[in-house]
């Protein structure tokens, strides 16, 4: 199976390695991911704050750029994104009068609808679960996941129709599949304040915080995130957080795709292990 | 969170108007359940919680509400258009919100938050995509904070995690038209 591929800009920078892990894994299990050529940045959350027309027409353009290389359904891992390519294709698909000027503005047609796809929505969706459960090679893990989701990915429900906005599931399930305990906590999807992780540092240490205190409650091991923005705040921002707030957390972040490619059997090297803050070694000792 | 009196404003109901046809929303479906912030991760920040910001645009408070910091604050999180009971979509409300005040000309209150995003966008122009420590630098430059986060930030180019690369796309022939005519619609 072949599916068009929205990278974003962090997944070819600072998340490399979920860029690797989603790619090996999802081989292992027959999918392909076909990166579309001369893709443009989606406008992350900053480009919305100037201007709405823009920040619908990038995601807007990237859409027609899909269907121009013949394909209906897109990938893309990030979830800002995801959710930028997600709201301006439901947008521009409710109001004509928004599509016909976008469709001025990139100088390409619209009339086709391209679904949107998380990785975590193609793999509950699209892929058969005795199929991954006939691939694992490696399962007896003693291994506690925190699934955190952030906010993006489920919300709001008009946009994701695969899982629950407020406690979704679908992470857990895959990673339970997978040979992994996931613990039930409460912090799946509360925001870690990563649109602001580089300008207001102080508000997010704090948000970042309340996420690493119910995580240690719960006794895990690891928190696994779906998004670079996610990745980049919990691992990097970590050790500040243990300094403010006086208790040590070492929770290693990890993307889901590392966790399942390990399960998978994708070599070490195929999983990106390499670079994170927070050193995950003791998770595999 | 600040008490405000409601009663010595000037109403400008026409402001009201001007929000939701830019928004597409009905901010008037608003009553005041507070449900938004309670759950907002942002509230804490704010000078003005969701909630008295909708009331306020309900009663034309536009230069209150205008330069307020809530609208900047706001992470665009969705918690409570996922938890309104009227569906309102207070994220989008507060996206046109910052869209009026800059093209009003209004003092906007987190200058930081608006610089990181002119930054942002000037590099999605000119390249097509971002890299993501091109941007940090050229955001540090704007706002003069040359030494916040420097210890993070040679830890994270140490381990590889900031790369040096330029991302860039190779055509920019259609994403310069994009700006172009977007330039002309406004």
């Amino acid at each position: 199976m072949k599916f068009a591929y929205y990278p974003g800009c962090s997944l070819h920078s600072s998340a490399l390695e979920y860029d690797i892990s989603l790619r090996n894994m999802l081989w292992k299990l027959g999918v392909e991911l076909v990166e579309i050529e001369d893709w443009i940045c989606c406008g992350s959350m900053a480009v919305k704050s100037l201007s709405r027309l823009t920040a619908v027409s990038l995601p807007a353009k990237n859409l027609a750029l899909t269907f121009q290389n013949g394909y209906t359904d897109l990938v893309t891992p990030c979830s800002a994104c995801y959710f930028n390519l997600k709201k301006a294709g439901y947008e521009i698909h409710n109001n004509p009068e928004l599509r016909s000027k976008v469709e001025d503005i990139i100088e390409s047609p619209l009339s086709q609808e391209v679904n949107v796809i998380h990785p975590l929505q193609l793999l509950y969706e699209r892929i058969d679960h005795n199929l991954i459960l006939d691939k694992i090679v490696k399962s007896d893990f003693t291994v506690k996941v925190a699934c955190y989701y952030g906010c993006l990915i489920t919300r709001p429900p008009e946009l994701n129709t695969f899982d629950v906005s407020e406690y979704p599931e679908s992470m857990d399930e895959l990673l339970k599949l997978s040979g992994f305990e996931t613990v039930p906590w409460s912090y799946k999807t509360d925001c870690c304040g990563s649109s602001f992780g580089i300008i207001e540092p102080e508000i997010v240490l704090n948000l970042l915080y309340k996420i690493f205190k119910e995580a240690k409650d719960f006794e895990a091991d690891v928190i696994a995130v779906a998004c670079p923005l996610c990745y980049a705040n919990l691992d990097g921002r970590q050790a500040e957080v243990s300094h403010k707030f006086e208790m040590e957390f070492n929770i290693p972040i990890l993307y889901f795709s590392q966790l399942m490619g390990i399960a998978l059997g994708v070599p070490e090297s195929g999983i990106g292990l390499w670079k994170p803050m927070v050193d995950p070694a003791k998770l595999f000792a | 969170m600040n008490r405000i009196s409601i009663t010595r404003a000037e109403k400008e109901p026409s402001f009201l108007q001007i929000v939701n046809d830019m928004s597409g929303e009905k901010v008037q479906l608003c009553y005041q359940c507070v449900k938004c912030s309670a759950g907002c991760p942002l509230v804490a920040a704010m000078d003005f919680n969701p909630n008295q910001i909708m009331k306020m645009i309900q009663l034309g408070m536009k230069m209150e509400v205008l330069s307020s910091s809530s609208l900047w604050l706001c992470a665009s999180c969705e918690t409570c258009s996922v938890r309104c009971p009227n569906e309102l979509n207070i994220p989008g409300v507060m996206l046109s919100l910052r869209e009026i005040a800059l093209k009003e000309g209004y003092e906007i209150k987190e200058k930081n938050i608006e610089a990181f995003h002119k930054a942002f966008l000037s590099m999605l122009r000119n390249d097509g995509r971002i890299s993501e420590f091109y941007e940090l630098a050229s955001y540090k430059m704007k706002t003069a904070q040359f030494f916040k986060d420097l210890g993070l930030g040679i830890k994270m180019l140490r381990k590889g995690r900031l790369s040096l690369k330029h991302n860039r796309i190779e055509n920019t022939e259609d994403l310069n038209k994009i700006f172009e005519n977007l330039s002309s619609e406004s």
